[in-house]
């Protein structure tokens, strides 16, 4: 086992939404695997700012890594990962 | 290795049972395997008890099996507990065939139950989390997830790819829902339309509730022996066990072109009992959401890619076509009571190769027949476990 560093950037390999939520999550919510350029394909939820809609991701897209609150429920407002989030203009992404 | 016969079978109906602790649904299969086996409870040398979620949901974390034999005469024997999340009973099997056919027992019995149904759905959903890898489930992902856009069985890319519709999604659970309304243990005994599935609650895109598998409890038992004392035991046909392969997912990063692990567990057993897909008469496989039977059927060798639907169409797997799969009404319509299922898929075949199917009786009368069994998922994009039993009278 080797310890390395990740970008902040990966592709969408696959992406749904899920209209159940175990305990402690919200629904609706995306929920992606990503594809990141060190190798790895990992799961992953998307930015909350993001409308849980149809047509707002699209698998290959680009995408950039944020850091926020695991859900917006007093199980998990106070606990922090990572997620994925577009990378296309007007979102901030830096290469 | 000696050869080891399947002598008798039992099962409790699966379904909602809240009044009955893992005892109350276990001793029904049990007592109704050691009489159709024609045995009594101190012939049994050994025996291999699997259950998934008692730990978390009852709090009877260790010697569940101790726990629930103690009453069935069945004691002061080896008694083994198996947990390997939906292949606990067919596990618990591979246990009991083990020990026969290395000498170490004459006569053994293998058991699956499940109590899944505790009245806090939130609690089962959570403990069915606990069966995976809890990496995943901590990070945000629904367990449901994994049969939708899991790199494993990514619906929208076989949309794509093959042109499946939502329609194509549906068929399995309709083929298996008739199938289930012939089966008197089934939980869910109602034939389904195309429509009723397609159209039913979204749960994780593109899944409906009617393609997904139901919280179930339940229980099913095997009594195996060494082939060659079957008969004195019982006047029934001994079904003998041909192989019963075991395997584990391995770690995968994308672009991995090893063979997918449902494909290679199926051939070691096809390679095991010398036989090739083409040879199965009838198939119990794993279809905890409806579209996985569509990828199993290319996993297992029955078609070629995006070929699935057509089986179902042209009525090959339907239970009068040329290879009836899941004649007992599969995970969706039988029920899937986690750590019950394997045994339940064998309850099933042994009844079909004997004849005694009832009204979904297989019209010629099955030879050769395979449960595929598999559970848990893990990082590295495989499930835990993967098994596969083939049976021959």
């Amino acid at each position: 086992m080797e310890e390395i560093e990740i970008g902040r950037t990966g592709t969408l390999y696959s992406h749904t939404i899920s209209y159940f939520a175990p305990k402690g999550f919200t629904a609706p919510s995306f929920q992606t695997f990503i594809d990141l350029p060190e190798g790895p394909r990992i799961f992953s939820l998307v930015g909350a700012k993001y409308p849980v809609e149809r047509g707002v991701l699209e698998d290959g897209m680009e995408m950039r890594l944020v850091v926020e609150p695991l859900a917006d429920t007093p199980e998990h407002k106070d606990e922090l990962t990572y997620k994925y989030v577009p990378a296309g203009k007007g979102n901030g992404a830096s290469a | 290795m000696r050869d080891v016969a399947i002598i008798g079978v039992g099962a409790h109906p699966t379904g909602r049972f809240l009044d009955k602790p893992l005892k109350a649904l276990a001793y029904p299969a049990i007592w109704a395997a050691l009489d159709d086996a024609g045995v009594t409870a101190t012939d049994i040398n050994v025996a291999y008890v699997g259950n998934s979620l008692g730990g978390l949901l009852t709090g009877q974390e260790g010697v569940r099996g101790q726990v629930v034999l103690q009453h069935s005469g069945i004691t002061g024997i080896p008694i083994i507990n198996v947990e390997n999340a939906c292949a606990s009973a067919m596990t618990a099997l591979r246990g009991a065939w083990l020990e026969v056919a290395s000498g170490a027992a004459d006569v053994a019995l293998a058991v699956g139950v499940e109590k899944m149904n505790v009245g806090d759905s939130a609690r089962t959903i959570g403990a069915l989390s606990g069966v995976s890898e809890l990496d995943l489930s901590e990070l945000g992902m629904q367990f449901t997830t994994s049969y939708a856009i899991h790199p494993k069985i990514n619906l929208k890319s076989r949309m794509e790819e093959y042109g499946w519709t939502a329609a194509d999604f549906a068929k399995p659970a309709v083929k298996n829902s008739y199938n289930g309304s012939l089966n008197p243990i089934a939980q869910h005994q109602r034939r389904l339309t195309i429509e009723e599935v397609v159209q039913s609650r979204v749960i994780v895109d593109p899944l409906t509730l009617l393609m997904c598998s139901s919280i179930s409890d339940g229980a099913a038992a095997a009594v195996v022996c060494s082939a060659d004392i079957a008969t004195r035991f019982t006047g029934k046909m001994p079904i003998k066990i041909a192989s019963c392969v075991l395997q584990s997912g391995v770690y995968r990063l994308p672009g991995d072109e090893r063979p997918d692990s449902a494909t290679t567990s199926a051939y070691a057993a096809y390679e095991k009992a010398g036989i090739g897909p083409d040879d199965l008469d009838a198939i119990e496989l794993h279809d905890a959401m409806a579209p996985s039977e569509l990828m199993l059927y290319e996993r297992l060798g029955l078609c070629g890619p995006g070929e699935g639907p057509k089986l179902i169409d042209e009525h090959v797997t339907t239970l009068d076509g040329r290879l009836p799969v899941n004649p007992s009404g599969g995970l969706c319509s039988r029920g899937h009571p986690v750590g019950a299922t394997g045994l339940l898929q064998i309850c099933e075949l042994v009844w079909q190769m004997r004849g005694e199917a009832g009204s979904r009786q297989i019209e010629k009368r099955p030879k050769v027949t395979m449960a595929q069994n598999q559970g848990g998922l893990l990082l590295g994009q495989d499930s835990a476990v993967y098994g596969c039993t083939i049976l021959k009278s």
